[in-house]
């Protein structure tokens, strides 16, 4: 049987890792440098409250209009945006379009986001369960069958795998338009996304550590990594249930 | 502004930074280090058990676990219970070892080292004194 060096499978693994999101982003700046002039993404204006940007007739010049490129984003908006450049009518056209275009991406990404997500809580959720069998299985005293270590190795490489789709999509989602940082369920669903990518890379090299500790016969500290690993997969899991319930209230 | 910059800006050497720490724990040795040096007579209670201890008694001892067969054990030279111990077993787990199937991380390079197995060796060359 042939085996697959680990070392080369990690190579490819991070290369994958790496240039994934280039070639996403590669492939969504396309579209919108195609003939279209490079303009500045505005600021403050939301894509649906840019209404008939490409209307003819006069349009105010950037002398008579204050730039509201510092502003933050709320019902204090201009209908009509300030242009410098001298072709108001084409590049506001332009940026309408760039911005729609922008907003339907980024709208795919983050329902693809949601969904992911959702499934990794669901595999996290069993991960979890399997895991706390298992760490009683091997360390809450008697034989110690081994029956749980497959399937919970089984359930972590796929949340592993999960987690990571679904924070490059997250990551990966344009925005069309700045929004003020402000105490909400986005800066909420943030933090816990942070926390729970924080936990899941402990929980990746505690558990890997702990399952070659053990393989490889050596049985010192063994338990206690075990129950550290025990510790934050739970704790991972409660990030991530934050995280999903921010969106809700 | 939390804004996308801002997010790129910290995600990609947090996201860099996990991916060195998985890649770098496979590179990490976890097993126990290979013997200073090899004896020329080695015997099981002295020299051999040490060193299963440190790669093979977690799983082959008494009672068995993670899965390992209930048939035999490896923590005695001849079992008091009936089963088959480090004596009968001798020659099988030496095989083994000399394989790269067991310790199962053996396949990372955390099984029993060069001297470890020389003294294996050893031993068996002398017919496995207890």
């Amino acid at each position: 049987m042939t085996r697959i060096d680990p070392k080369h499978l990690s190579a490819i693994v991070l290369v994958s890792v790496l240039f994934a999101p280039v070639a996403i982003r590669a492939q969504e700046s396309a579209p919108a440098t195609e003939g279209i002039p490079q303009v500045e993404t505005p600021a403050a204006i939301p894509a649906e409250s840019q209404p008939s940007l490409a209307l003819p007739g006069p349009v105010p010049s950037a002398a008579s209009a204050p730039a509201l490129s510092d502003k933050p984003a709320g019902l204090d908006f201009q209908f009509f945006e300030p242009d410098a450049a001298g072709a108001p009518g084409a590049d506001s056209a332009a940026k309408s379009a760039t911005i729609s275009d922008l907003s339907k991406i980024r709208r795919h990404r983050l329902e693809t986001h949601q969904f992911l997500g959702l499934t990794t809580w669901a595999f996290m959720a069993a991960s979890c369960i399997i895991g706390q069998l298992n760490y009683n299985d091997l360390y809450g005293g008697g034989s110690g069958s081994g029956s749980y270590q497959m399937p919970h190795r089984l359930l972590v490489y796929s949340s592993t795998g999960l987690f990571t789709a679904t924070g490059i999509y997250a990551l990966l989602a344009p925005q069309p338009y700045k929004k003020p940082l402000k105490f909400d369920t986005g800066l909420v669903h943030r933090i816990a996304a942070i926390g729970a990518t924080a936990g899941m890379v402990a929980e990746v090299v505690l558990g890997f550590i702990t399952a070659r500790t053990a393989d490889s016969g050596n049985p010192s500290g063994i338990k206690s990594m075990a129950k550290v690993h025990d510790a934050i997969g739970w704790t991972t899991f409660g990030f991530m249930t934050v995280a999903g319930t921010a969106w809700l209230f | 502004m939390l804004n996308r910059d801002l997010t790129a800006r910290f995600s990609w050497p947090f996201l860099v930074a996990m991916v060195a720490s998985v890649l770098a724990a496979p590179s990490c040795s976890l097993g126990k280090p290979d013997i200073a040096t090899v004896p020329a007579h080695p015997t099981f209670e002295i020299d051999i058990k040490p060193l299963l201890a440190d790669h093979c008694l977690l799983c082959h001892s008494d009672p068995a676990t993670r899965g390992a067969p209930t048939s035999f054990r490896l923590d005695v030279y001849t079992s008091p219970d009936g089963k088959r111990a480090a004596h009968e077993e001798a020659g099988r787990f030496i095989r083994s070892i000399d394989d790269g199937g067991m310790p199962p991380s053996a396949l990372w390079g955390d099984g029993v080292g060069p001297n470890g197995k020389a003294m294996l060796h050893n031993w068996a060359t002398d017919n496995y004194p207890d």
